[in-house]
């Protein structure tokens, strides 16, 4: 019951907040699953890359954040390789800064200011930090490797 | 009955007819009469033999049923008369068992007030079982309610008596239903005493109205923000001496609280109220939010139980005593919040809100 009321208010947000370049689902009529895709940002080495990220709400939502995941690989370095996000938005504070203010759509949108501008100081993985500070031209490279080998190939 | 022999003429093969009565009484006793029908040397001996067992069974099966057939047929021929007294066209409902009689009465505004009459058997004696939809209870004589006679009348009598008396209260209630945003109860029976409307963005009052004086001050307790319920307990306290009991309640409201209250014919109700801020809904266990953000920008609406679950799951939130002290989600202002129960959030401005009451009262009847 509250959990319904809720994600069907979200659902109406989801079509009035979110950006052209991300789209969110519900997989199943259990509205418990949502499927998101988020275009990469032009002039970023993710441009034109399609990502996808998979939404799941625990039933303890919304006290509980939202379990966010990229299925799509990406080099980032704020987002490991088994596509776990490290973003304030999806942690319980006080480490993160979840509040039931926010919503699937805020978090989306959160997610791609994050692929736009990742944070190396909060780096999840310490390699691709270490270089995204130092030398961001391979990082550049890299990352576009990657997104054309997983998030552009695909979407042929 | 009809029996129809074979050509072969044997009694064992004879085919047997008979009405559904018959049948239901004989049902028990099939391979009896079929045995007999293969022993009996002609139909003459068979036919003395089906004659005993049908009083056998006619016995029996009257032994079982005599007590409730009686008082049935008792009570039927008491309570006929009865209705006829009263009239057909205020008995509103009849169950199959003659069980229960709901009886309409319908006063001069054409309300209609029910009194439901359920008969409560307990071994031979039946006993009426009265409810009705009244604010007050119905007294009735006890002696005769009691008694073997029932007083289907009588009590209709005295129904309709307690009706009149509750004209001015049936008023007052139908005032407020039709001129404010009614909150709570979703769906008001004629005998609830409380009401809860809307008197602006944001804040409602809930009302509780005495059904032998309800032109008197009721019992109140308003919800909102700790600013705007100080604000009207204060304008309350400073203008109950205003309080005219010659005119109506809603009146009378609107002159002390010096406001005009929102009534469906020059608002919208999603004017005044906005879903709870951490489920989306409006409704939760049928509870309307019955909490706000002091914060006069932010103002959120949430239910105690969303709230006090968030809260409660933040290592942040400090707890003394029943108080819980967080921040709200939205504008993370401080927020404090009781814990015990949903509605403790309001206790200290309940009891405020009684004690003017009770000393009102005091002078008034003096």
């Amino acid at each position: 019951m509250l959990k319904t009321s809720r994600v069907k208010h979200e659902l109406q947000l989801l079509q009035q907040l979110l950006p052209q370049d991300i789209i969110c689902k519900p997989i199943n009529d259990s509205l418990c699953e949502f499927k998101a895709s988020i275009v990469g940002p032009p002039a970023s080495p993710y441009a034109d890359g399609v990502f996808d990220i998979e939404v799941r709400l625990s039933d303890r939502y919304p006290f509980q954040p939202p379990l966010v995941k990229f299925a799509t690989p990406i080099y980032h370095p704020n987002i490991d390789q088994s596509g776990r996000i490290c973003l304030d938005q999806l942690k319980m504070p006080p480490a993160g800064c979840w509040s039931p203010s926010l919503n699937i759509a805020s978090v989306l949108i959160a997610v791609k200011q994050l692929i736009n501008e990742a944070n190396p100081d909060d780096g999840l993985m310490a390699d691709i930090s270490a270089q995204y500070k130092s030398d961001r031209t391979e990082f550049n490279a890299v990352a576009r490797q990657w997104t054309i080998k997983h998030a552009i190939a695909k979407v042929r | 009955m009809r029996i129809a022999l074979p050509e072969s003429g044997l009694l064992s093969q004879a085919k047997i007819e008979c009405d559904w009565k018959l049948k239901n009484i004989l049902s028990n006793y099939k391979q009896v009469i079929q045995q007999k029908l293969e022993k009996a040397a002609n139909l003459i001996q068979f036919m003395k033999e089906f004659k005993n067992l049908l009083e056998e069974s006619y016995k029996v099966k009257l032994g079982t049923t005599s007590g409730i057939d009686d008082a049935f047929s008792l009570s039927f021929k008491e309570i006929l008369p009865q209705l006829d007294d009263i009239g057909w066209e205020n008995v509103d409902n009849i169950d199959d068992l003659f069980t229960s009689i709901r009886l309409v009465k319908r006063d001069l505004k054409s309300r209609h007030h029910y009194i439901n009459t359920r008969f409560l058997q307990e071994e031979e004696i039946c006993t009426p079982v009265f409810t009705t939809d009244l604010p007050i209870p119905l007294h009735l004589p006890k002696a005769k309610y009691q008694s073997l006679k029932f007083s289907i009348k009588e009590s209709y009598h005295y129904f309709c008596e307690a009706i009149e008396l509750c004209q001015a209260f049936f008023d007052v209630m139908d005032e407020i239903d039709k001129n404010t945003w009614v909150l709570e109860p979703q769906k008001a029976s004629r005998a609830s005493k409380e009401r809860r409307f809307c008197l602006g963005k944001n804040i409602s009052v809930q009302i509780d109205v005495n059904p032998y004086y309800p032109s008197t001050i009721p019992q109140y307790r308003f919800f909102g923000t700790d600013h705007n319920v100080s604000l009207l307990k204060q304008k309350l306290n400073n203008n109950l001496q205003l309080w005219n009991e010659r005119k109506s309640l809603l009146t009378n409201l609107q002159k002390i609280l010096e406001i005009s209250i929102p009534s469906p014919t020059n608002s919208q109700k999603e004017e005044f109220i906005t879903p709870c801020g951490i489920c989306c809904g409006y409704r939760l266990n049928a509870t309307l939010p019955d909490k706000v953000c002091d914060y006069s920008l932010c103002e959120k609406q949430f239910h105690s139980l969303c709230l006090l679950e968030w809260l409660k799951t933040l290592p942040s939130s400090r707890t003394s005593f029943s108080v819980i002290h967080g921040q709200c989600p939205y504008c993370k202002k401080p927020l404090n919040h009781y814990k015990l129960g949903s509605n403790c959030g309001y206790e200290f401005c309940d009891v405020n809100g009684l004690l003017g009451i009770g000393m009102v009262y005091k002078i008034q009847q003096h």
